[in-house]
Protein backbone atom coordinates (compact mmCIF):
# COMPACT_ATOMS: atom_id res chain seq x y z
CA UNK A 1 0.00 0.00 0.00
CA UNK A 2 2.77 2.35 0.94
CA UNK A 3 4.64 1.42 -2.20
CA UNK A 4 1.53 2.12 -4.27
CA UNK A 5 1.23 5.57 -2.77
CA UNK A 6 4.86 6.35 -3.50
CA UNK A 7 4.44 5.15 -7.08
CA UNK A 8 1.31 7.27 -7.46
CA UNK A 9 3.16 10.30 -6.14
CA UNK A 10 5.98 9.74 -8.62
CA UNK A 11 3.52 9.55 -11.50
CA UNK A 12 1.87 12.78 -10.40
CA UNK A 13 5.24 14.45 -10.14
CA UNK A 14 6.10 13.32 -13.62
CA UNK A 15 2.81 14.61 -15.00
CA UNK A 16 3.30 17.95 -13.26
CA UNK A 17 6.80 18.29 -14.65
CA UNK A 18 5.59 17.42 -18.15
CA UNK A 19 2.80 19.98 -17.94
CA UNK A 20 5.28 22.66 -16.98
CA UNK A 21 7.53 21.79 -19.92
CA UNK A 22 4.55 21.72 -22.30
CA UNK A 23 3.37 25.09 -21.07
CA UNK A 24 6.81 26.48 -21.79
CA UNK A 25 6.86 28.34 -18.52
CA UNK A 26 10.31 27.09 -17.65
CA UNK A 27 9.73 26.89 -13.92
CA UNK A 28 12.10 24.33 -12.42
CA UNK A 29 10.24 21.02 -12.30
CA UNK A 30 11.27 20.40 -8.70
CA UNK A 31 8.90 23.15 -7.65
CA UNK A 32 5.95 21.17 -8.91
CA UNK A 33 7.13 17.93 -7.38
CA UNK A 34 7.39 17.42 -3.65
CA UNK A 35 9.04 20.64 -2.60
CA UNK A 36 11.62 20.64 0.14
CA UNK A 37 11.14 23.29 2.84
CA UNK A 38 12.22 26.65 1.52
CA UNK A 39 12.51 25.57 -2.10
CA UNK A 40 8.91 26.36 -3.01
CA UNK A 41 8.65 28.86 -5.84
CA UNK A 42 6.21 31.54 -4.72
CA UNK A 43 5.91 33.31 -8.06
CA UNK A 44 7.51 33.40 -11.49
CA UNK A 45 7.47 36.11 -14.13
CA UNK A 46 9.55 37.70 -16.89
CA UNK A 47 11.75 40.77 -16.83
CA UNK A 48 11.44 43.53 -19.43
CA UNK A 49 13.60 41.54 -21.86
CA UNK A 50 11.67 38.30 -21.48
CA UNK A 51 14.12 36.61 -19.08
CA UNK A 52 12.61 34.35 -16.47
CA UNK A 53 12.62 35.63 -12.89
CA UNK A 54 11.25 33.77 -9.89
CA UNK A 55 11.44 33.85 -6.14
CA UNK A 56 11.50 30.94 -3.71
CA UNK A 57 10.29 30.89 -0.14
CA UNK A 58 13.96 30.59 0.84
CA UNK A 59 15.50 30.54 4.30
CA UNK A 60 16.71 33.08 6.84
CA UNK A 61 18.59 32.90 10.10
CA UNK A 62 18.12 36.15 12.02
CA UNK A 63 21.11 35.45 14.25
CA UNK A 64 23.61 35.00 11.45
CA UNK A 65 21.79 37.31 9.03
CA UNK A 66 22.23 34.69 6.34
CA UNK A 67 19.70 33.30 3.89
CA UNK A 68 17.96 33.94 0.60
CA UNK A 69 14.57 34.29 -1.07
CA UNK A 70 11.42 35.87 0.32
CA UNK A 71 12.22 34.88 3.90
CA UNK A 72 15.37 36.98 3.86
CA UNK A 73 13.75 39.74 1.83
CA UNK A 74 10.83 40.00 4.26
CA UNK A 75 12.56 39.44 7.58
CA UNK A 76 15.84 41.24 7.00
CA UNK A 77 14.92 43.88 4.46
CA UNK A 78 11.26 44.59 5.22
CA UNK A 79 10.05 44.13 1.63
CA UNK A 80 6.92 42.02 1.86
CA UNK A 81 5.27 42.16 -1.54
CA UNK A 82 6.37 40.13 -4.54
CA UNK A 83 4.85 42.90 -6.65
CA UNK A 84 7.70 45.08 -5.36
CA UNK A 85 10.21 42.65 -6.87
CA UNK A 86 8.20 42.58 -10.09
CA UNK A 87 8.35 46.33 -10.45
CA UNK A 88 12.13 46.42 -10.04
CA UNK A 89 12.71 43.53 -12.45
CA UNK A 90 10.45 45.30 -14.93
CA UNK A 91 13.10 47.99 -15.44
CA UNK A 92 13.11 48.59 -19.21
CA UNK A 93 16.93 48.40 -19.26
CA UNK A 94 16.69 44.68 -18.49
CA UNK A 95 19.09 44.88 -15.56
CA UNK A 96 22.86 44.41 -15.40
CA UNK A 97 24.53 41.01 -15.38
CA UNK A 98 27.78 39.63 -13.97
CA UNK A 99 28.21 35.93 -14.54
CA UNK A 100 25.00 34.15 -13.57
CA UNK A 101 23.75 37.07 -11.48
CA UNK A 102 21.57 39.90 -12.70
CA UNK A 103 20.88 43.12 -10.84
CA UNK A 104 17.73 45.18 -11.25
CA UNK A 105 17.29 48.71 -9.87
CA UNK A 106 14.28 50.90 -9.21
CA UNK A 107 13.28 53.74 -6.88
CA UNK A 108 10.62 54.18 -4.23
CA UNK A 109 9.66 57.85 -3.99
CA UNK A 110 7.86 59.78 -1.28
CA UNK A 111 5.74 62.83 -2.10
CA UNK A 112 4.83 65.41 0.51
CA UNK A 113 2.07 67.95 -0.04
CA UNK A 114 1.92 71.01 2.21
CA UNK A 115 -0.54 73.87 1.67
CA UNK A 116 -1.39 72.53 -1.75
CA UNK A 117 2.24 72.34 -2.91
CA UNK A 118 3.70 68.91 -3.55
CA UNK A 119 7.27 67.74 -3.99
CA UNK A 120 9.23 64.52 -4.08
CA UNK A 121 11.08 64.46 -0.78
CA UNK A 122 12.76 61.07 -0.88
CA UNK A 123 13.90 58.54 -3.48
CA UNK A 124 15.24 55.29 -2.13
CA UNK A 125 17.06 52.94 -4.51
CA UNK A 126 15.69 49.40 -4.51
CA UNK A 127 17.76 46.51 -5.78
CA UNK A 128 16.81 42.94 -6.70
CA UNK A 129 19.45 40.27 -7.37
CA UNK A 130 18.44 37.29 -9.50
CA UNK A 131 20.78 34.28 -9.31
CA UNK A 132 20.64 31.84 -12.21
CA UNK A 133 23.13 29.42 -10.72
CA UNK A 134 21.91 25.84 -10.35
CA UNK A 135 22.55 24.49 -6.88
CA UNK A 136 21.93 21.27 -5.02
CA UNK A 137 22.04 22.95 -1.62
CA UNK A 138 21.79 26.63 -0.73
CA UNK A 139 21.64 27.89 2.86
CA UNK A 140 20.58 24.42 3.89
CA UNK A 141 17.70 24.25 1.40
CA UNK A 142 17.72 21.37 -1.06
CA UNK A 143 17.21 22.86 -4.52
CA UNK A 144 17.86 19.61 -6.44
CA UNK A 145 20.25 21.21 -8.93
CA UNK A 146 17.72 23.87 -9.92
CA UNK A 147 18.26 27.61 -10.24
CA UNK A 148 18.31 29.65 -7.05
CA UNK A 149 16.05 32.50 -8.22
CA UNK A 150 15.91 35.89 -6.53
CA UNK A 151 18.54 35.64 -3.81
CA UNK A 152 17.95 39.03 -2.19
CA UNK A 153 16.27 42.40 -2.57
CA UNK A 154 16.88 45.50 -0.48
CA UNK A 155 16.88 49.27 -0.16
CA UNK A 156 20.10 51.25 -0.39
CA UNK A 157 19.85 54.01 2.18
CA UNK A 158 22.62 56.43 3.16
CA UNK A 159 23.13 54.46 6.38
CA UNK A 160 23.00 51.08 4.63
CA UNK A 161 20.25 50.09 7.03
CA UNK A 162 19.10 46.48 6.71
CA UNK A 163 15.40 47.28 6.59
CA UNK A 164 13.47 49.34 4.06
CA UNK A 165 11.08 52.05 5.27
CA UNK A 166 7.57 50.75 5.80
CA UNK A 167 6.23 52.74 2.83
CA UNK A 168 8.42 51.09 0.20
CA UNK A 169 5.99 48.30 -0.69
CA UNK A 170 3.25 50.88 -1.06
CA UNK A 171 5.43 52.97 -3.38
CA UNK A 172 6.46 50.04 -5.55
CA UNK A 173 2.81 49.09 -6.01
CA UNK A 174 2.18 52.52 -7.51
CA UNK A 175 4.29 53.17 -10.63
CA UNK A 176 4.71 56.81 -11.54
CA UNK A 177 2.37 58.01 -14.23
CA UNK A 178 4.00 61.31 -15.06
CA UNK A 179 1.00 62.62 -16.96
CA UNK A 180 -1.43 61.69 -14.23
CA UNK A 181 0.91 62.87 -11.47
CA UNK A 182 0.79 66.43 -12.76
CA UNK A 183 -1.39 68.44 -10.55
CA UNK A 184 -4.47 70.10 -11.83
CA UNK A 185 -3.91 73.79 -11.17
CA UNK A 186 -7.54 74.21 -10.40
CA UNK A 187 -7.43 71.63 -7.64
CA UNK A 188 -5.63 71.76 -4.31
CA UNK A 189 -4.10 68.42 -3.38
CA UNK A 190 -4.72 67.31 0.16
CA UNK A 191 -1.82 67.77 2.53
CA UNK A 192 0.04 64.62 3.47
CA UNK A 193 2.28 61.93 2.06
CA UNK A 194 1.90 59.68 -0.95
CA UNK A 195 4.26 57.25 -2.63
CA UNK A 196 5.21 56.22 -6.13
CA UNK A 197 7.70 54.00 -7.94
CA UNK A 198 10.02 54.84 -10.82
CA UNK A 199 13.17 53.74 -12.59
CA UNK A 200 14.91 57.07 -12.02
CA UNK A 201 15.22 58.98 -8.74
CA UNK A 202 12.57 61.68 -8.47
CA UNK A 203 13.62 63.45 -5.26
CA UNK A 204 14.39 67.05 -6.02
CA UNK A 205 12.29 67.14 -9.16
CA UNK A 206 9.26 69.37 -9.18
CA UNK A 207 5.72 68.14 -9.53
CA UNK A 208 4.43 70.50 -12.16
CA UNK A 209 0.91 71.82 -12.06
CA UNK A 210 -1.06 70.67 -15.04
CA UNK A 211 -1.85 74.15 -16.29
CA UNK A 212 -2.98 73.15 -19.75
CA UNK A 213 -5.50 70.52 -18.66
CA UNK A 214 -6.51 69.64 -22.21
CA UNK A 215 -9.78 67.85 -22.59
CA UNK A 216 -8.86 64.30 -23.64
CA UNK B 1 29.29 21.52 -6.15
CA UNK B 2 32.81 20.25 -6.59
CA UNK B 3 34.69 17.65 -4.56
CA UNK B 4 34.60 18.27 -0.80
CA UNK B 5 37.28 20.75 0.20
CA UNK B 6 39.59 20.42 3.17
CA UNK B 7 39.00 23.55 5.20
CA UNK B 8 42.31 24.52 6.72
CA UNK B 9 44.50 27.60 7.00
CA UNK B 10 45.35 27.51 3.31
CA UNK B 11 41.64 27.38 2.44
CA UNK B 12 40.98 30.37 4.70
CA UNK B 13 43.82 32.31 3.04
CA UNK B 14 42.34 31.56 -0.37
CA UNK B 15 38.95 32.76 0.88
CA UNK B 16 40.39 36.07 2.11
CA UNK B 17 42.28 36.59 -1.15
CA UNK B 18 39.15 35.84 -3.17
CA UNK B 19 37.04 38.29 -1.15
CA UNK B 20 39.73 40.93 -1.64
CA UNK B 21 39.60 40.21 -5.37
CA UNK B 22 35.85 40.91 -5.37
CA UNK B 23 36.50 44.36 -3.89
CA UNK B 24 39.08 45.07 -6.60
CA UNK B 25 37.51 43.50 -9.64
CA UNK B 26 33.76 43.14 -9.31
CA UNK B 27 32.02 45.91 -11.19
CA UNK B 28 28.65 44.53 -10.24
CA UNK B 29 27.83 45.77 -6.74
CA UNK B 30 30.86 47.65 -5.56
CA UNK B 31 29.58 51.22 -5.37
CA UNK B 32 31.29 52.86 -2.40
CA UNK B 33 32.72 49.56 -1.14
CA UNK B 34 36.31 49.71 0.12
CA UNK B 35 38.61 47.03 1.44
CA UNK B 36 40.33 47.65 4.77
CA UNK B 37 41.98 44.33 5.46
CA UNK B 38 41.59 40.63 5.93
CA UNK B 39 43.29 37.77 7.66
CA UNK B 40 43.07 34.23 8.96
CA UNK B 41 42.36 33.25 12.53
CA UNK B 42 43.73 29.88 13.47
CA UNK B 43 42.91 27.33 12.54
CA UNK B 44 40.57 28.08 9.65
CA UNK B 45 38.38 31.15 10.21
CA UNK B 46 38.56 34.33 8.15
CA UNK B 47 38.21 37.99 9.17
CA UNK B 48 37.14 40.59 6.61
CA UNK B 49 37.27 44.35 7.34
CA UNK B 50 35.75 46.92 4.99
CA UNK B 51 33.64 50.04 4.56
CA UNK B 52 30.33 49.98 2.69
CA UNK B 53 30.04 53.78 2.38
CA UNK B 54 32.67 56.52 2.17
CA UNK B 55 32.34 57.90 5.70
CA UNK B 56 30.87 54.81 7.27
CA UNK B 57 32.30 52.75 10.11
CA UNK B 58 34.90 50.06 9.61
CA UNK B 59 32.79 46.92 9.44
CA UNK B 60 34.01 43.49 10.36
CA UNK B 61 32.83 39.99 9.62
CA UNK B 62 34.14 36.74 11.01
CA UNK B 63 33.60 33.73 8.78
CA UNK B 64 33.72 30.36 10.51
CA UNK B 65 34.42 28.63 7.26
CA UNK B 66 33.49 25.08 8.22
CA UNK B 67 29.98 26.03 9.29
CA UNK B 68 29.68 28.55 6.46
CA UNK B 69 30.67 25.96 3.85
CA UNK B 70 28.26 23.44 5.38
CA UNK B 71 25.34 25.72 4.49
CA UNK B 72 26.09 24.92 0.85
CA UNK B 73 27.02 21.27 1.15
CA UNK B 74 30.71 22.12 0.84
CA UNK B 75 32.26 24.51 -1.65
CA UNK B 76 35.51 26.01 -2.88
CA UNK B 77 37.05 29.06 -1.20
CA UNK B 78 36.46 31.10 -4.34
CA UNK B 79 32.76 30.18 -4.52
CA UNK B 80 32.26 30.96 -0.84
CA UNK B 81 34.01 34.31 -1.28
CA UNK B 82 31.70 35.26 -4.13
CA UNK B 83 28.69 34.22 -2.07
CA UNK B 84 29.92 36.29 0.88
CA UNK B 85 30.37 39.25 -1.47
CA UNK B 86 26.88 38.96 -2.95
CA UNK B 87 24.83 37.94 0.08
CA UNK B 88 26.64 39.50 3.04
CA UNK B 89 29.15 42.21 2.19
CA UNK B 90 27.20 44.14 -0.45
CA UNK B 91 23.85 43.40 1.19
CA UNK B 92 23.01 46.36 3.46
CA UNK B 93 23.82 45.44 7.05
CA UNK B 94 23.64 48.64 9.07
CA UNK B 95 26.31 49.89 11.45
CA UNK B 96 27.18 46.72 13.34
CA UNK B 97 28.31 46.91 16.94
CA UNK B 98 31.56 46.89 18.89
CA UNK B 99 32.64 43.60 20.41
CA UNK B 100 35.25 42.78 22.99
CA UNK B 101 37.22 40.54 20.64
CA UNK B 102 40.75 40.49 19.23
CA UNK B 103 39.74 39.39 15.75
CA UNK B 104 41.03 42.55 14.04
CA UNK B 105 44.39 42.71 15.83
CA UNK B 106 47.14 43.03 13.25
CA UNK B 107 44.71 43.96 10.50
CA UNK B 108 44.08 47.60 11.41
CA UNK B 109 45.90 50.20 13.55
CA UNK B 110 43.07 50.52 16.08
CA UNK B 111 41.04 47.30 16.27
CA UNK B 112 38.62 48.91 18.72
CA UNK B 113 37.03 50.99 15.93
CA UNK B 114 35.67 47.93 14.16
CA UNK B 115 31.89 47.45 14.22
CA UNK B 116 31.08 43.78 13.91
CA UNK B 117 28.19 42.47 11.87
CA UNK B 118 25.90 39.52 12.49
Amino acid sequence: MVLEKKHHARVLSGVSAALIVMAGVGIPAASAAAATPGSTILDSWEDAKGRQVFVREGAYNATSGKGFGMKKIRERHNIHKITSLKFATGNPNGGTAEGLHRRYDAYANRIECVNGKCEYTDSIPIRVIMNNEERDEYYGVNLRDQKIGVMTAYCISDTKATDCPSWVDKALANPTDFRASRLDASASPADGESYTASYEPLAGTAIEPNVSSPAN
Amino acid sequence: MTAPEVINRQFAEQFVDAVHDRFRNSAFLNEDMSWIGGGVRDPHDAVILYRDRPDGPVLGRLYELRSYSALFGGETAQWLANEAWLSDITDPSGDGEPKDVDWAVGLIDDPSVVSWLD
